[in-house]
């Protein structure tokens, strides 16, 4: 069973244990069905790609609850520039999601519970034979990107499809968490934990991203997760060794001892001890 | 681990100085899997009676967890934007007991166990 399976289930329900039914069952969505042939294929096929962990391979944004399948990977365009893609989709919310992080877009597309008409899936054929090209390293990365994106707007939307660009920044950060919970503490401390990864969070389209924000449970997952890293922070020190300088000392290390109560919320959570 | 908040210390820019508060704090964390267990998260600011009159600049729990995170993260080379979940084992502060229940109010999802921490955890 697929760990975002177990993860999803874990917090979206109240049962720890994941539920092998209600999974099978979401899994049979026709789109589910294809992701998962499409995984399959690029898992075989592409070298690039962390099969042992795709999801921390990816962006983190792809994992969080919901997400049902996801590919991701790098990429070297013309140019010699490192692309890192990831695609995913949420077979609950019935959302999938391309990006590209490295050129700060992507594109969010919420789908009418899958309904489409004869004419959306022929365009969804040709959406998966371009992600598969583009995949498969034939054609060059940044161009298919383009013209995937192209694609999307110019025909997906036709389809009943709502297309939503978005490319998160510390300001749009900030405005998802008063969304959340108004009056909250929005000072990072001017850096973000994902700012050593390129600058992640620099730039975007703010009108966009906070109605993507207010929308999605995703994204609101990962403003309440950066909200909770620095709740309430009297400092804003980023370095270790102000720990001692402050007069901390690290008093004990010991492995942890955990209870049996606690050991099925970590198993679902992925953790092995 | 435990970290302890055992030493005075004091500010070289400002010549503050700070006594020791006391304070303990325990979590655990596994960078790879990119989660933080909470056993025991007060602060001077919850416990009036241990507030010294020259309270350490660094002296939340989210400050002494946060750096301790960056720094595990550095030791096994993940990236410190990977942490998924964070489990208490007590909700202490009005702010967290504010905050996961609005998020719960929108919808974020979220579960509650009931357990309990070995004695022999310190």
């Amino acid at each position: 069973m697929p760990r975002a399976c177990r993860r999803d289930v874990e917090f979206t329900g109240t049962d720890l244990e994941c539920d092998s039914t209600r999974c099978a069952r979401e899994y049979r969505s026709p789109f589910a069905r294809w992701a998962r042939v499409l995984c399959s294929l690029v898992l075989l096929t592409h070298s690039t790609i962390d099969s042992s962990d795709l999801c921390k391979a990816g962006s983190d944004t792809i994992c969080t609850p919901g997400w049902r399948a996801f590919l991701s990977g790098t990429t070297y365009s013309r140019s010699d520039r490192l692309q890192r893609w990831w695609l995913g989709l949420n077979a609950q919310s019935d959302r999938i999601l391309y990006c590209a992080s490295s050129l700060h877009w992507a594109v969010l597309s919420t789908m009418s519970r899958l309904r489409l008409t004869a004419r959306g899936w022929s365009l969804m054929c040709v959406l998966v034979a371009l992600l598969l090209l583009l995949l498969l390293g034939s054609l060059d990365a940044g161009r298919a990107r383009v013209a995937l994106a192209s694609w999307w707007e110019a025909n997906l939307d036709q389809a009943g499809l709502e297309i939503v660009h978005f490319a998160p920044g510390a300001d749009q950060e900030s405005r998802a968490l008063q969304a959340i919970w108004p009056g909250a503490d929005t000072d990072h401390g001017g850096k973000s934990p994902t700012e050593s990864e390129g600058g992640y969070w620099t730039s975007g389209h703010a009108a966009d991203v906070e109605k993507h924000y207010q929308a999605s449970l995703a994204e609101g997952e990962k403003a309440f997760r950066l909200f909770n890293h620095r709740l309430t922070p009297a400092s804003q020190s980023e370095d270790y060794a102000d720990l001692e300088r402050y007069g901390w000392q690290l008093v004990a290390q010991p492995p942890v001892k955990i209870k049996k109560e606690w050991k099925p919320v970590l198993r679902d959570l992925g953790v092995s001890q | 681990m435990e970290w302890k908040h055992a030493k005075p210390s004091r500010d070289a820019a400002t010549g503050t100085a700070y006594p020791a508060t006391n304070i303990v704090f325990r979590f655990a964390v596994n960078p790879s899997a990119g989660i933080m267990l909470i056993f025991k998260q007060s602060t001077p600011a919850s416990e009036p009676s241990r507030v010294a009159k020259n309270v350490v600049p660094l002296r939340r729990f989210q400050d002494v967890a946060w750096l301790a995170w960056l720094k595990k993260c550095s030791d096994f080379h993940v990236s410190p934007a990977g942490l998924y979940y964070r489990v208490d084992d007590a909700r202490t502060l009005d702010t967290i007991e504010k905050v996961t229940g609005r998020t719960r109010s929108v919808g974020w999802p979220s579960i509650l166990a009931s357990c309990s921490l070995d004695r022999g955890w310190r």
